[in-house]
């Protein structure tokens, strides 16, 4: 029995039955199987590691799907964040009072969302992990759409072009591929057939192609240069939608530029790809810094504090040496901890109806559980002790100087800094001071018993950061074991 | 033959890059989906297998040539849209960066000098990428963005057909991704867009901002 096709055929039933039901119970009863399915794939893959799956189309040919260290990895923080995600949007549209009608739709893209991504990291074909990513687009712009307003309007439209034209980039991108695999007398575009033929190829190509490999997957990682419509996306979405955008669709966009790199590094380019990396990622740096000292959208703080860890994670690869160890590890504590701050600032949302810093006071008189939430998710976001981010960002630095980069580490320590400064002005903001007299007089809205799953990753990431599991270890150095030392 | 009907492909983007008119903008993206299609018959006649063939060329026919231009310009009509004003005005110069960038990008292939390479596809494959994008930053009207993006997908068609003989699944590839974000950008949104804001400038879409 095929796992993988399973596994597709699955959700694909699952979602037309949740778009034809028109029951709400039976509606997010249906999410069972789902994460039934989607435990067994982790599970399956987990035991299958390294091996080569899914011969489709003719049968002789390559086989399309391979799991390998990192893509199991990242498929294990979606599984993860699945069910907290489906409690979430349970919630979120009770308290909205929606339609079963746009529920459904909402379950359905939700369902799409987290198939796809699962794909696009287990696969070994550039063409198909160009299509699963495509496919993410279609999944996320519904749910960006959710809300129906001119804000979500717009959103949606935004991200629906410049997605557009990100991924008509990366074909171009796999294009030159094909031209420069042409050299290599072989067309098998597979990522290991890559990169054995690499070194044969002509390096301009590579160059190109990686170019628009990173410019069209920037706007699924959320970097420069098309971050933006990423960030508005985050804002106007629904909140938990935000967590599995900054959670899940962040790190497949990763892994998408990972394995170029990675091909790409056994040949001459290595250093250029490193140079245009660190550009990349200083830029997105910056432009998180000067936004998340400006900006009062609570939402839109927190995803350009996405921004502002996808430039580090890129500069941690580029660095190199324990660099790579650092920018696997910590993409997988981001993911948690800023996937629990999304669902908390969902609730928080929901007590003051506004997403402005400004009209949000004395959070933590009002709801001391999500408040003491807060406060951990932003000390793991910023990498205060014993965060596991803050053994990260030490590796990375540490990786930053080895390699001598001493402008660059100069660079993000000071937009780091001022980050910390940023971030935490804003959260004493919020979290102390007069509570504003119209939410006084309303009954608390938001239950303590509504925060575990929050709890629970937290206490993921603060765990791993102090006593990493072996097995953890061990993936992690299987993700990057290809990579030159 | 070819050759001759990528050159009247290059035409086209010149005189669309002049025209003002969305109408004319329709007309031309019909005759583009035309071109397409002649050169996919001939290109990739004796490459791959006939029931692909067919599949290559009547997506290129019906969709490229026939429902895209004729849905814009049942839109336009019905909903009385104005043309594109002062984006670039003379038009004399939309000709020139035009002219411009069919020269960097022949100058850009014939540098490249690959054996792999054909050069006048790949001139004009370009040039059709870069003067969508250029259409999509210049120009004002929504729909002038989705038509400037239609036109860098022709380009990207013509650049997959430049490689189709090698590799037949990246052209099945570029049709996936022709019909995906056709269906997503105005199967979806221009109604919903017109609905909402009776006016299809993109101005109006500055909202979201910090």
């Amino acid at each position: 029995m095929d796992i993988i096709l399973l596994y597709l055929f699955g959700s694909l039933v699952i979602g037309m039955l949740m778009f034809f039901i028109k029951n709400r119970v039976i509606n997010y009863l249906l999410f069972i199987p789902f994460f039934a399915l989607q435990v067994l794939l982790n599970v399956h893959e987990i035991f299958h590691i390294n091996e080569i799956e899914g011969y489709y189309f003719g049968g002789d040919g390559e086989g399309y799907f391979k799991a390998d260290g990192i893509g199991i990895i990242f498929l294990s923080v979606i599984t993860i964040l699945v069910i907290p995600t489906v409690i979430h949007s349970y919630w979120y549209t009770k308290h909205r009072k929606e339609t079963i009608g746009s529920i459904s739709i909402y379950n359905l893209s939700l369902l799409l969302l987290i198939s796809m991504m699962s794909c696009a990291l287990i696969t070994r074909h550039v063409a198909m992990m160009w299509a699963f990513i495509e496919a993410t687009t279609l999944a996320a712009s519904m749910l960006i759409y959710h809300e129906r307003n001119h804000a979500a309007l717009e959103a949606t439209w935004k991200y629906i072009f410049v997605c557009s034209i990100g991924i008509a980039m990366s074909f171009v991108g796999i294009l030159f591929l094909g031209i420069a695999a042409q050299d290599a007398k072989s067309l098998d575009l597979t990522f290991d057939a890559l990169s054995q033929n690499a070194r044969l190829m002509d390096p301009m190509w590579l160059k190109l192609t990686f170019l628009l490999i990173v410019t069209g997957y920037s706007v699924k990682m959320g970097l420069t240069p098309l971050f933006t419509v990423d960030i508005d996306a985050k804002d106007t979405a629904p909140s938990p939608v935000g967590a599995l955008l900054s959670g899940g669709l962040l790190n497949v966009g990763f892994v998408a530029i990972f394995r170029f790199y990675e091909v790409f590094s056994k040949t001459e380019i290595l250093s250029w790809m490193n140079t245009v990396l660190m550009m990349v990622g200083m830029s997105s740096l910056f432009f998180a810094t000067v936004y998340i000292l400006r900006v009062k959208n609570i939402k839109r703080l927190l995803a350009y504090s996405s921004l502002e860890h996808a430039g580090i994670a890129l500069i941690a690869l580029a660095s190199g040496g324990i660099g790579y160890f650092a920018v696997i590890f910590h993409l997988i504590l981001h993911a948690l901890a800023k996937s629990s701050l999304f669902f908390q600032v969902g609730q928080m949302i929901r007590v003051y109806r506004h997403k402005n810093i400004d009209l949000i006071r004395g959070y933590y008189k009002v709801n001391p559980w999500g408040g003491l939430v807060l406060i951990l998710g932003f000390m793991a976001v910023l990498g205060i002790p014993p965060s596991g981010i803050f053994l990260t960002e030490f590796y990375t630095f540490k990786a930053l100087f080895m390699a001598k980069h001493y402008f660059v580490g100069l660079w993000a320590l000071i937009l780091l800094s001022i980050i910390f400064y940023g971030l935490s002005r804003d959260l004493l903001k919020v979290l102390f001071g007069e509570v504003p007299p119209s939410i006084t007089h309303r009954a608390v809205v938001v239950y303590p018993y509504e925060t575990i799953s929050q709890w629970i990753l937290l206490s993921i990431v603060f765990f791993l950061g102090l006593y990493p599991p072996a097995f953890l270890v061990e993936f992690i150095q299987m993700a990057v074991q290809d990579l030159p030392k | 033959m070819t050759n001759l009907l990528i050159i009247v492909f290059v035409i086209s983007l010149i005189y669309m890059a002049s025209a003002g008119r969305l109408l004319t903008y329709t007309k031309v993206l019909f005759i583009q989906g035309i071109l397409l299609s002649f050169i996919a018959l001939l290109e990739l006649t004796h490459d791959i297998s006939i029931s692909n063939l067919i599949f290559i060329v009547l997506e290129t026919v019906i969709f490229k040539a026939i429902v895209v231009p004729f849905y814009f310009s049942r839109l336009i009509v019905k909903n009385k849209m104005s043309n594109e004003r002062n984006a670039d005005n003379p038009n004399f110069f939309a000709i020139f960066k035009v002219a411009l960038i069919i020269i960097l990008a022949y100058t850009l292939s014939y540098n490249l000098n690959d054996e792999h390479l054909h050069i006048t596809y790949f001139t004009a494959a370009i040039s059709a990428i870069f003067v969508g994008l250029l259409m999509i930053v210049r120009r004002k009207k929504i729909i002038t963005h989705i038509m400037g993006y239609m036109v860098l997908e022709n380009g990207i068609f013509l650049l997959s057909m430049a490689l189709g003989s090698e590799l037949p699944l990246i052209v099945n590839l570029g049709i996936l991704l022709d019909l995906f974000t056709s269906v997503l950008l105005f199967g979806l949104f221009i109604t919903k867009i017109d609905e909402l804001y009776h006016s299809t400038e993109i101005d109006q879409l500055s909202g979201l901002k910090d």
